[in-house]
């Protein structure tokens, strides 16, 4: 790893409105979570919440040797897709969250991998599947379904945002696959 | 040096259901089993299992030493009586006394006694190979419909669905862990749709995959799998669940398995793993159908710098001290 990567170790939490992106970034993060939160404008999204990110949540990690990780959140909005562009540039590795109480939350993961195509060519993704606790349906397989059907190899977890365990292991993951996939 | 004794058994006017039950129930029993017990076909078996109601029928075809009678009734008699429940299925604690009080009775027919010999080679590897037909993880391998309620003293009970894949406790995983060497105190009953409707409707569904993963790496003791071959090429398909508790420390192992087809103990070295870890992982993940096998080594091993591999060990300490942290 050169020393200009090592100076942006970043990790890009991108996914559906609602799915926790915003939760999972401040519970893990050493510093109040810098947001950019607004009324939302979408039909689908004003439905599901009051304030969402319209440009970026932002939030650090640091490590013994002072080498920040910087944790990316992108924006659920449909018409803030092109924030993923610039976000993941650089980045080492990707969290998709999905909202599994979404209305299609396998369209939505479909439709995440296809954003980031580019990016997830050359690197790795996590997904976490949050509101588990709230309906088992679509189910974990049934994700994994899609992944194989696309030939994606990436791991499915169900998650809770709030939990850092759950976010830690999430990141964890990513750590691995970096070294070992 | 003690004799390990085979004992087997005819069942006689029970229905391939009932049949299905019974072998069911003496695998479970075989942990708390002095001998062996195997189930024949042949008429020469050491004992035949038959309904009480066929005493007086069969008593002069059969020696009623040799006869041991189920019954759902508390019956006063002095033949070997087996209880079971209202579908037949024996009680799991009755089966276990009464095999063993039998096998230390004289033998009533000449038992296929097998005085340990020196092991040959294949019979030493077997030996050492880890044997998914024992206690709970036999039966949740399975192919039949049953529902199943297993209970333990002190224990939430576990409800197994075999038909729909599910599995149903009040207790998370890794509280299950007393029933997965199935206990000789541990009970079963076989319920009915509407019985196990009415026992779970409080309790949420959980894969079954997940319970046998768990059962596995908690009894597989780091031994290889069977038929195992040190060149067997393999790699894992998909994920299992690795947010089970304790399982986290299989991500490497999961990461480098999905990533490469190669033989165990490439992965084990590879990934700096002790090889029982890799054996244990791949036991439970071949249970669950998430091994495939291959003719061909496929690998594509990153040649991570040390520079790297210390940075990425720095983060993931990192995330693990923010875990235990907050």
């Amino acid at each position: 790893m050169s020393p200009e990567q090592k100076q942006q170790i970043k990790f890009v939490f991108t996914g559906c409105v609602g799915a926790g992106k915003t939760t999972a970034i401040s519970i893990i993060s050493e510093i109040p979570v810098i947001s950019t939160e607004a009324k939302p404008s979408e039909a689908s999204v004003i439905k599901r919440k009051a304030s969402t990110t319209v440009a970026m949540d932002y939030g650090e990690i640091t490590l013994a040797d002072q080498t920040k990780i910087h944790l990316y959140g992108t924006p659920g909005q449909r018409r803030f897709d092109f924030m993923c562009h610039i976000l993941t540039e650089g980045a080492l590795g990707m969290v998709i969250l999905i909202d599994n109480s979404h209305e299609d939350p396998l369209a939505e993961l479909d439709y995440f991998l296809n954003l980031n195509a580019a990016f997830l060519q050359k690197n790795a993704a996590v997904i976490g599947i949050s509101h588990y606790d709230i309906t088992t349906e679509p189910s974990i397989d049934d994700y994994y379904q899609v992944l194989s059907e696309r030939g994606d190899p990436w791991p499915v977890f169900h998650v809770d945002a709030r939990e850092v365990n759950d976010v830690a292991l999430l990141l964890n993951t990513l750590v691995t696959m970096l070294e070992y996939g | 040096m003690s004799e390990n004794q085979l004992f087997t058994l005819k069942l006689l006017g029970l229905s391939a259901e009932e049949k299905q039950r019974f072998d069911a129930i003496l695998s479970l029993a075989e942990m708390g089993l002095k001998q062996s017990w195997q189930i024949i076909e042949q008429d020469n078996a050491n004992f035949f299992i038959l309904s009480y109601r066929l005493k007086n029928k069969l008593a002069n075809k059969i020696p009623i030493e040799r006869c041991i009678f189920y019954t759902s009734q508390t019956i006063e008699d002095s033949v070997n009586i087996l209880p079971v429940d209202s579908h037949n299925t024996p009680r799991l604690r009755a089966l276990i006394e009464l095999f063993n009080q039998l096998a230390k009775q004289p033998s009533p027919l000449p038992t296929e006694t097998t005085t340990p010999q020196p092991p040959t080679t294949n019979q030493a590897i077997a030996d050492k190979c880890f044997n998914p037909q024992q206690g709970l993880l036999s039966y949740l391998l399975k192919t039949t419909k049953e529902i199943q309620r297993f209970s333990l003293h002190n224990q939430e009970n576990l409800y197994v669905h075999l038909e729909n894949k599910y599995y149903y406790s009040a207790s998370p995983l890794d509280k299950l862990t007393a029933y997965f060497n199935s206990p000789t105190e541990m009970q079963c009953k076989i319920l009915s749709e509407n019985q196990f409707t009415a026992e779970t409707h409080s309790l949420s569904a959980q894969p079954l995959n997940n319970l046998i993963y768990y059962t596995t790496l908690n009894i597989a003791q780091g031994l290889p799998p069977k038929q195992y071959t040190a060149n067997m090429i393999v790699r894992l398909k998909r994920w299992p669940n690795l947010k089970l508790s304790d399982c986290q420390e299989f991500i490497r192992i999961a990461t480098f398995m999905q990533s490469n087809s190669t033989n165990l103990a490439t992965v084990a070295e590879k990934t700096a793993t002790p090889l029982s870890f890799v054996y244990n992982f791949y036991n439970a993940c071949q249970l669950i159908g998430f091994i495939e096998y291959n003719q061909e080594e496929e690998t594509v091993f990153k040649e991570t710098n040390s520079e790297t591999k210390s940075l990425l060990s720095q983060i993931s300490q990192r995330l693990n001290e923010l875990s235990n942290e907050k």
